[in-house]
């Protein structure tokens, strides 16, 4: 077809050919080739490497690289320097028709007779002792603790390693901490959150001597330790809860149940080996496929492993069905999800970076481009490029064989019974019709109801105009269409409404009746035996030879990898279980030296090796080689127990020491060592995007502690900024917050949580501006700091300060600093007393707007208050359904009544009044809002649906003892009329200047005791003020 | 390829240079050196003034971007002979490897010369063409993917994957910015809603997320957060402000050598000083009425373009380093109507583009400040037919293999046009120009090497251009 097309269109081709199907090399390429480049590019030592006259020698190319792209002449550059001109260099230039042909036949698949593939010898790395000369391709050994002059400063081996290289440089370890900071040290490190009053005034008043090892105990026995260490996971893990590519970015619906075997696993201390190889091969380790096939259902086991293998479907990755329509789609799309998942294994689990050998061989470590093809091979199972599964539909159904042949029987006798209930109600209803028609014909206006029968009964054809006109008019209502009919017989027809209620039920029953599974987004062989072709250059139009499993061959194992096709059972090719087996041998030379690396980067601020990605040569060559090898090896002897590890770490004297340099000391040690990569002392640390906010948050006692599930939403506002939730507290620990790739929220991104594009070995630190510009004026830390200066003040009026500090800082504030403190508070307390009128103006009530004469709008007060609201009694709705409630911002008008918020003046005055109101919700229809003076009548009326309003009414002049109302009752319907507000009246001058304010936030108030309003007191407001600036203080984002 | 020559091929990084010197060095000389080396990866990252590498000739980048993809055959790459044989089937050399457009498709629109240089533009961009002998139109760009989001991403950050830093991103990490008070880099996007691919046409990637654009609102507050969301008083205000200065002093006392902390409690002050600095930026009120109507802000057409161009300059005006102007979704993807919908983004644009290029060269910013006007690609000669369009209103499909755009001022060698596609516009033949050689001359007139500006990423030295054997651009600089 291309050709006859390409004829067609040209109107003078001379090439006289005609075929159907695609051209081939042999017959229409070879001989334009022959006859235009042979001179130079033919035989046994063309120019530039490059042979013309095979297509695998094409492929294949020269120095410039291969010759051709399949599919892709655009882009080849056999058609690129023919078109041009640039080649031939000597002899006559190809004809247009000519290079038509090339491009052709390019396009078409570069189709040939003779298809061998020609081996790239380049990508077969070549290597000496030198290259291999490297400690970390070799296993780790324990060596013997080093001796050490001060062997009491020493806690554990640890210890011993350090302090004997610290002591080559007549340098030692800094005192000890002191409990305040190694409390909260602790408790960020392992909890990234801070530790309460009460815990901190336990630890300092234990005095047994195994106060620490306790507290180290207590904390790693806590869940929010797997929240903490599962976040550090899934950013090597690459983890999001969206797709990543194309602008939609779609969410990945099943991903979380990944993280919440991350969260768990590390909660429960799954050995690391069994981690691991759960994460690359759970279907394959457990007895999934055994258990799908023979047992009754799947056991938890199983499920927790299938969940596991979420590791591999990380990847950015949006493939959709239709993909497989579009042209060369492997390169474009699939090849750079299968790449990216390789790079996320390698350097999370091996501290390998292997992405330039997808191109060639690497250039610093001994590893050819055919060992990237051959590590990629491993996981071409899963994600073969010829049975490509697009990603939404990469989901297992958690049951056996026998529940989803019982699900499907039952699916099937649902489905007939519901059909045949529905097939009578459908039977039922025609028989109806004429019932319908005539109750309701009978409805009729008299005067008009025979011409309706009568135009009804003639044929269409015979209708006059008028006739016409009343049966366009009354058909919906006598003749309801098909779709409608049901509906509208059980408006009219009592027994029929009957019998669709009793039907729905039935159906409903039946729905009930269905069997339910959860399903996982899991890694699972699709492909037994998948193409894995070496791609020349990395690219997918040139596929070199075909390569099968391996593993890079410098890594010396005691176990080598073995995989052959004997390896697959009937369900799964078994290539990825066999790599985990090799991973996590004993005495790898990589496996439990890149993971305790990881564990001290975090509890040091640097790692031992500090390139944690890379652990080749082009990495770090660590000081402390001896250390890290001892506690790999140790890892493993423990039963590859990660809280083990966690255990010794804290507990070595290392990692008590002070982090000061403010020292005759640290002076000292500074000069030799400034980086302190000797760890001379503890490292100083900045939080975390994700602990500062849910820091934030705990300490505002807003930390909502629910674990796991479906992960919480966010909301792009129309500023730009991309909150939780709402943005309404509380709220959830950010690991449960949805990680979008393309709307971070702005709180986390700002303070350096990472763009997941692959995944990330490490996070990368920055100071700006717009960080300050967060701390003290973004929604989030301003509705924390009023919710925690509420928390103190629930909790009683003494010390305020002292435990403001104690909640942020983790210590009593000293004497100086309680003195500005105090000062602080008493200044804001001064000066928001001075601007405010007294709280006791406001009042709280119900009532309705007298609509003839608003001047007679009564206000009935409030009974009763609780939990900062005021209310018609106990119970919240009252009575399961009086909705009418005022508290500070907001409110909720009930079905009978509106809901008053009464000013009443103290003098003759002038006053402007201004406010706000929202109304949140997008259903309902909305509230409406009147204000009116008890002398003078209403003052103005709007009515507010689905969005925020600034409201403000001219100045006018009140008497004293005038009232003003602020009545809110519903529009019409009581559906959503939840709403906000905050109203605010101003004193005004001569010149208009505002004297005094009366804010009805800042003033609400409970029930008065002894005339003085105990709530929201100009205290509330300079205790937040004082909160605020302690979370937005630097001592709060750091650790010592 | 032997051992040796396999050996030469590759470049060798300091790193392994070093460690191959190590062979004949002490252990611990070595192992300090590479501790320098792999210290030196772990500042923290600021925006503070660098020094470009060579003598820029550019401080500043305004870009235009084109979401959607102009069609070049209609604008900036006449083709006589495509509207000679308008109607008929294209001949086989131009054919897009596709087939996804039928007839060749000639433009309605009339091409002139304009300026000295008799440099040609289509009578749609009348404002632009003014500045014909400032511009260098490029008309042989070529992209390698067809899609919106691939060609975006290699049109900002060089590659057709997901996940790296934008143009702007480079350029902030390369040179920080001289205006502490506003942020290097700023993005103005559409009010009407975002555009393709969203915050991601400003992102750092895998560089610190202090090198992303910030996001200006051209209504209300420009920043995210610059002002309390509640009114406080002045005292109330400014005592909260002295508190934590004064708390911030005592703490840093306590931790005289944590220079981190300096960093912090200097970046209390400008977020202070920003508050300021960056309502004034965005405040057009402040420009004359002569100035105001130049820009196109009392044309409902053109206000919103406008008014974004009148920001860019008073944000280059005071020192940000690149400034993106975005258009809301993808107007210029015409699959229907390709002449109407050309019209109306022409409309829309043209008259603030020329207003704005005048503007810089009056107040003499538009030599250190380059202009780039573009999309992610351009458009097929040849007609779409989609939903079974009739002649008049045939649309015109993505086109990856041979498109122009434009750059000026910063240093760029105006009146001239450079490149070209075949005769029917189908394939950029000669200079074939890709995104890394435009991006490698970007960053050339900004005074940073392409081949040097690097940050290691898992491992590997990144830089904006990748593999790619860029060349700069020499024919475009002045």
């Amino acid at each position: 077809m291309r050709l006859l097309l390409l004829i067609t269109c040209l109107n003078l081709s001379t090439l006289g050919l005609a075929a159907d199907g695609p051209l081939v090399f042999e017959d229409t390429v070879l001989p334009v080739l022959k006859a235009k480049c042979a001179s130079c590019h033919f035989g046994e030592n063309p120019k530039g490497g490059l042979d013309l006259s095979r297509k695998g020698s094409i492929v294949l190319g020269g120095k410039s690289g291969p010759a051709i792209r399949i599919s892709a002449a655009e882009s080849s550059l056999l058609f690129e320097v023919v078109s041009s001109g640039e080649m031939p260099l000597q002899g006559t230039r190809l004809t247009k028709e000519e290079v038509g042909l090339i491009r052709t036949w390019i396009n078409d698949g570069a189709v040939a007779n003779d298809n061998e593939v020609l081996a790239s010898k380049n990508s077969e790395g070549q290597y000496d002792d030198f290259d291999l000369d490297y400690w970390s391709f070799y296993p780790p050994k324990k060596a013997a603790l080093p001796p050490i002059k001060s062997p009491s400063l020493a806690a554990n081996a640890i210890d011993y390693f350090l302090l004997s290289r610290l002591e080559e440089e007549g340098l030692s370890y800094s005192p000890e901490a002191s409990r305040e900071t190694l409390i909260r040290r602790l408790s960020f490190d392992l909890h990234g959150l801070p530790p309460t009053a009460q815990q901190v005034d336990q630890f300092l008043n234990d005095n047994q001597p195994d106060a620490y090892e306790r507290l180290v105990e207590q904390l790693l026995a806590s869940p929010r330790y797997g929240e903490r260490w599962g976040r550090h996971w899934l950013d090597i893990a690459g983890y999001s809860d969206s797709a990543g590519v194309l602008a939609a970015d779609q969410d990945r619906q099943l991903i979380w149940r990944y993280r919440d075997y991350v969260i768990k696993a590390f909660n429960a201390d799954k050995p690391y080996d069994q981690f691991v190889q759960q994460q690359l091969a759970g279907d394959e380790i457990s007895a999934y496929y055994d258990e799908y096939h023979n047992a009754d259902r799947l056991s938890a086991d199983t499920i927790e492993a299938l969940d596991a293998t979420g590791f591999l479907r990380t990847a950015p990755d949006s493939s959709r069905p239709d993909f497989n329509t579009i042209k060369n789609v492997n390169g474009f799309y699939y090849y750079p999800t299968i790449d990216s998942q390789v790079s996320i294994v390698t350097s999370s689990l091996m501290g390998l970076t292997l992405k330039c050998a997808k191109c060639h061989n690497h250039k610093f470590d001994p590893l050819s481009q055919k060992e990237y093809y051959q590590l990629q091979s491993i996981l071409m199972t899963v994600y073969s490029p010829d049975k490509w599964v697009p990603f939404a539909s990469r989901t297992l159904i958690l049951a056996s064989q026998k529940q989803v042949d019982a699900k499907v029987a039952r699916d099937a006798e649902v489905d007939s019974a519901i059909k045949s209930l529905n097939d009578d109600l459908v039977r039922e209803a025609e028989a109806k019709k004429q019932e319908l028609f005539d109750i309701r014909v009978e409805g009729i206006d008299g005067q008009v109801r025979d011409d309706v029968k009568a135009a009804f009964s003639k044929e269409a054809g015979e209708r006059s105009e008028i006739e016409k006109y009343l049966v366009s008019k009354y058909a919906a209502h006598l003749t309801p269409p098909d779709d409608k009919l049901q509906s509208e017989l059980s408006a009219s027809v009592p027994e029929f409404k009957q019998l669709l209620d009793k039907t729905n039920a039935e159906i409903a029953k039946l729905n009930q009746s269905r069997h339910v599974y959860d399903s996982t987004y899991a890694a699972y062989d699709v492909d037994n035996k998948p193409y894995t072709p070496l791609l020349l250059r990395g690219d997918a139009q040139t596929p070199g030879q075909i390569v099968s499993p391996g593993v890079p061959q410098m890594l010396q194992t005691s176990t080598s990898f073995k995989w052959s096709n004997e390896s697959s059972t009937e369900h799964t090719s078994g290539r990825r279980a066999q790599f985990a087996k090799w991973l996590t041998q004993p005495r790898h030379p990589l496996t439990s030296r890149v993971i305790a690396n990881r564990l001290w980067f975090h509890h040091f601020g640097e790692g031992i090796v500090s390139t944690m990605e890379d652990f080749g040569w082009a990495g770090e060559n660590p000081i402390h080689k001896p250390l890290l090898d001892w506690l790999a090896v140790e890892l493993e002897d423990s039963a590859w127990s990660l809280k083990a590890l966690h255990r010794l770490i804290l507990t070595s004297a290392a990692y008590r020491q002070t982090s000061s340099r403010d020292s005759e000391y640290a002076k000292k040690a500074e000069q030799s060592d400034p980086q302190n990569r000797l760890l001379w002392r503890q490292n100083f640390k900045r939080l975390e995007a994700e602990a500062l906010r849910d820091s934030l948050l705990f300490i505002a006692g807003a930390l909502d502690s629910n674990m796991f599930g479906y992960p919480v939403g966010i909301k792009s506002l129309t500023s730009g900024e991309v909150v939780v939730g709402s943005g309404d507290l509380p709220q959830r620990r950010s690991i449960y917050v949805r990680n979008k790739r393309s709307a971070p929220v702005s709180i986390l991104q700002l303070f350096d949580q990472p763009d997941i594009e692959t995944n990330c070995v490490r996070r990368s630190q920055s100071t700006v501006p717009l960080q300050a510009l967060s701390l003290m004026n973004s929604d989030v830390v301003n509705s924390s700091a009023e919710s925690f200066a509420e928390q103190i003040l629930n909790k009683g009026l003494q010390a305020p300060i002292q435990r403001a500090v104690l909640a942020t800082y983790g210590r009593n504030p000293h004497p100086e600093e309680l003195e500005i403190l105090q000062e602080f508070l008493e200044g804001q307390v001064t000066s928001y007393s001075a601007k405010l009128g007294a709280a006791t103006a406001w009042s709280y009530g119900t009532g309705n707007v007298h609509e003839s004469d608003p001047i007679n709008t009564e206000f009935k007060p409030f009974a009763h208050f609780e939990k900062n609201q005021w209310q018609l009694g106990p119970g919240y709705p009252y009575m399961g359904g009086m909705w009418e409630g005022l508290n500070a911002t907001s409110g909720h008008p009930g079905g009978e009544m509106g809901v008053i918020l009464r000013w009443t003046a103290n003098n003759k005055q002038k006053i402007r009044v201004e406010g706000m109101v929202n109304h949140g919700s997008p259903a309902g229809d909305g509230v409406r809002v009147t204000i009116i003076s008890n002398r003078r009548g209403q003052l103005a009326q709007w009515v507010i649906a689905h969005e925020r309003q600034n409201l403000e009414i001219d100045p006018i002049d009140v008497e004293q003892g005038e009232q003003i109302l602020f009545v809110n009752d519903l529009n019409e319907t009581l559906t959503s009329d939840n709403f906000d507000w905050q109203w605010q009246i101003h004193q005004l001058g001569h010149d208009n200047s505002v004297i005094k304010t009366w804010d009805s936030v800042i003033g609400f108030h409970g029930p008065l005791e002894d005339g003085i309003p105990v709530n929201h007191t100009a205290l509330t407001q300079a205790l937040t003020d004082l909160c605020h600036v302690l979370l937005s203080s630097n001592e709060f984002s750091y650790i010592d | 390829m032997n051992e040796l020559t396999s050996r030469e091929y590759y470049e060798i990084s300091r790193r392994q240079t070093l460690k191959q010197l190590g062979a004949g060095l002490g252990g611990a000389i070595l192992s300090t050196l590479l501790h320098e080396e792999a210290q030196a990866d772990r500042q923290i990252h600021n925006l503070s003034p660098r020094q470009p590498v060579h003598s820029p000739k550019a401080t500043a980048v305004i870009q235009l971007f084109m979401h959607g993809g102009p069609s070049q055959v209609d604008l900036l790459d006449p083709k006589p002979l495509l509207n000679k044989h308008s109607g008929e089937n294209p001949p086989a050399t131009v054919a897009d490897d596709e087939e996804r457009t039928k007839y060749l498709l000639g433009t309605p629109f009339k091409f002139r010369q304009h300026g000295e240089s008799g440099t040609e533009f289509s009578d749609q961009l009348p404002a632009i063409a003014k500045h014909a002998d400032k511009i260098a139109v490029i008309r042989s760009m070529y992209g390698e993917h067809r899609n919106h989001e691939h060609s975006i991403w290699l049109a900002q950050t060089g590659l057709i994957i997901p996940g790296r830093p934008t143009l702007g991103s480079w350029a902030s990490y390369g040179l920080g910015t001289i205006n502490q008070n506003l942020p290097a880099y700023v993005a103005l996007p559409d009010p009407q809603g975002p555009s393709t691919d969203g915050a991601r046409n400003w992102s750092s990637g895998w560089l610190p997320p202090v090198y992303q654009g910030t996001a200006f609102r051209s209504e209300g507050s420009p920043i995210l957060n610059l002002h309390p969301s509640k009114t406080l008083t002045g005292n109330t205000r400014d005592r909260k402000l002295d508190l934590l200065r004064s708390l911030n002093q005592k703490h840093k006392d306590r931790h005289p050598q944590e220079l981190e902390l300096d960093a912090r409690i200097t970046n209390l002050e400008l977020a202070a000083r920003m508050q300021l600095a960056a309502t004034d930026a965005i405040d057009i009120t402040r420009e004359t009425a002569a100035t105001q109507e130049a820009y196109g802000l009392h044309d409902p057409v053109t206000q919103s373009y406008g008014k974004r161009c009148l920001m860019a300059r008073r944000l280059v005006e005071r020192g940000v380093r690149f400034v993106q102007i975005m258009m809301k979704s993808q107007p210029w993807d015409t699959h229907t109507s390709n002449v109407e919908n050309t019209k109306k983004c022409c409309r829309e644009t043209d008259g603030p583009v020329g207003a704005l290029l005048t503007d810089l060269e009056q107040r003499g910013l538009l030599d250190s400040t380059l202009v780039l006007w573009g999309g992610e690609f351009g458009r097929t000669p040849g007609a779409e037919l989609r939903g079974g369009a009739a002649k008049g209103s045939e649309g015109r499909d993505h086109h990856p293999y041979g498109f122009s755009v434009w750059m000026a001022g910063g240093g760029i060698k105006g009146g001239q046009t450079y490149g070209a596609t075949d005769d029917f516009g189908y394939r950029s033949v000669e200079n074939r120009t890709k995104y890394s050689d435009y991006h490698a001359t970007v960053l050339h007139q900004l005074g940073l090497d392409h081949q040097n500006l690097v940050y290691e990423h898992n491992g590997r030295n990144e830089r904006l251009t990748d593999v790619y054997d860029a060349h700069i651009i020499k024919e475009l600089i002045s």
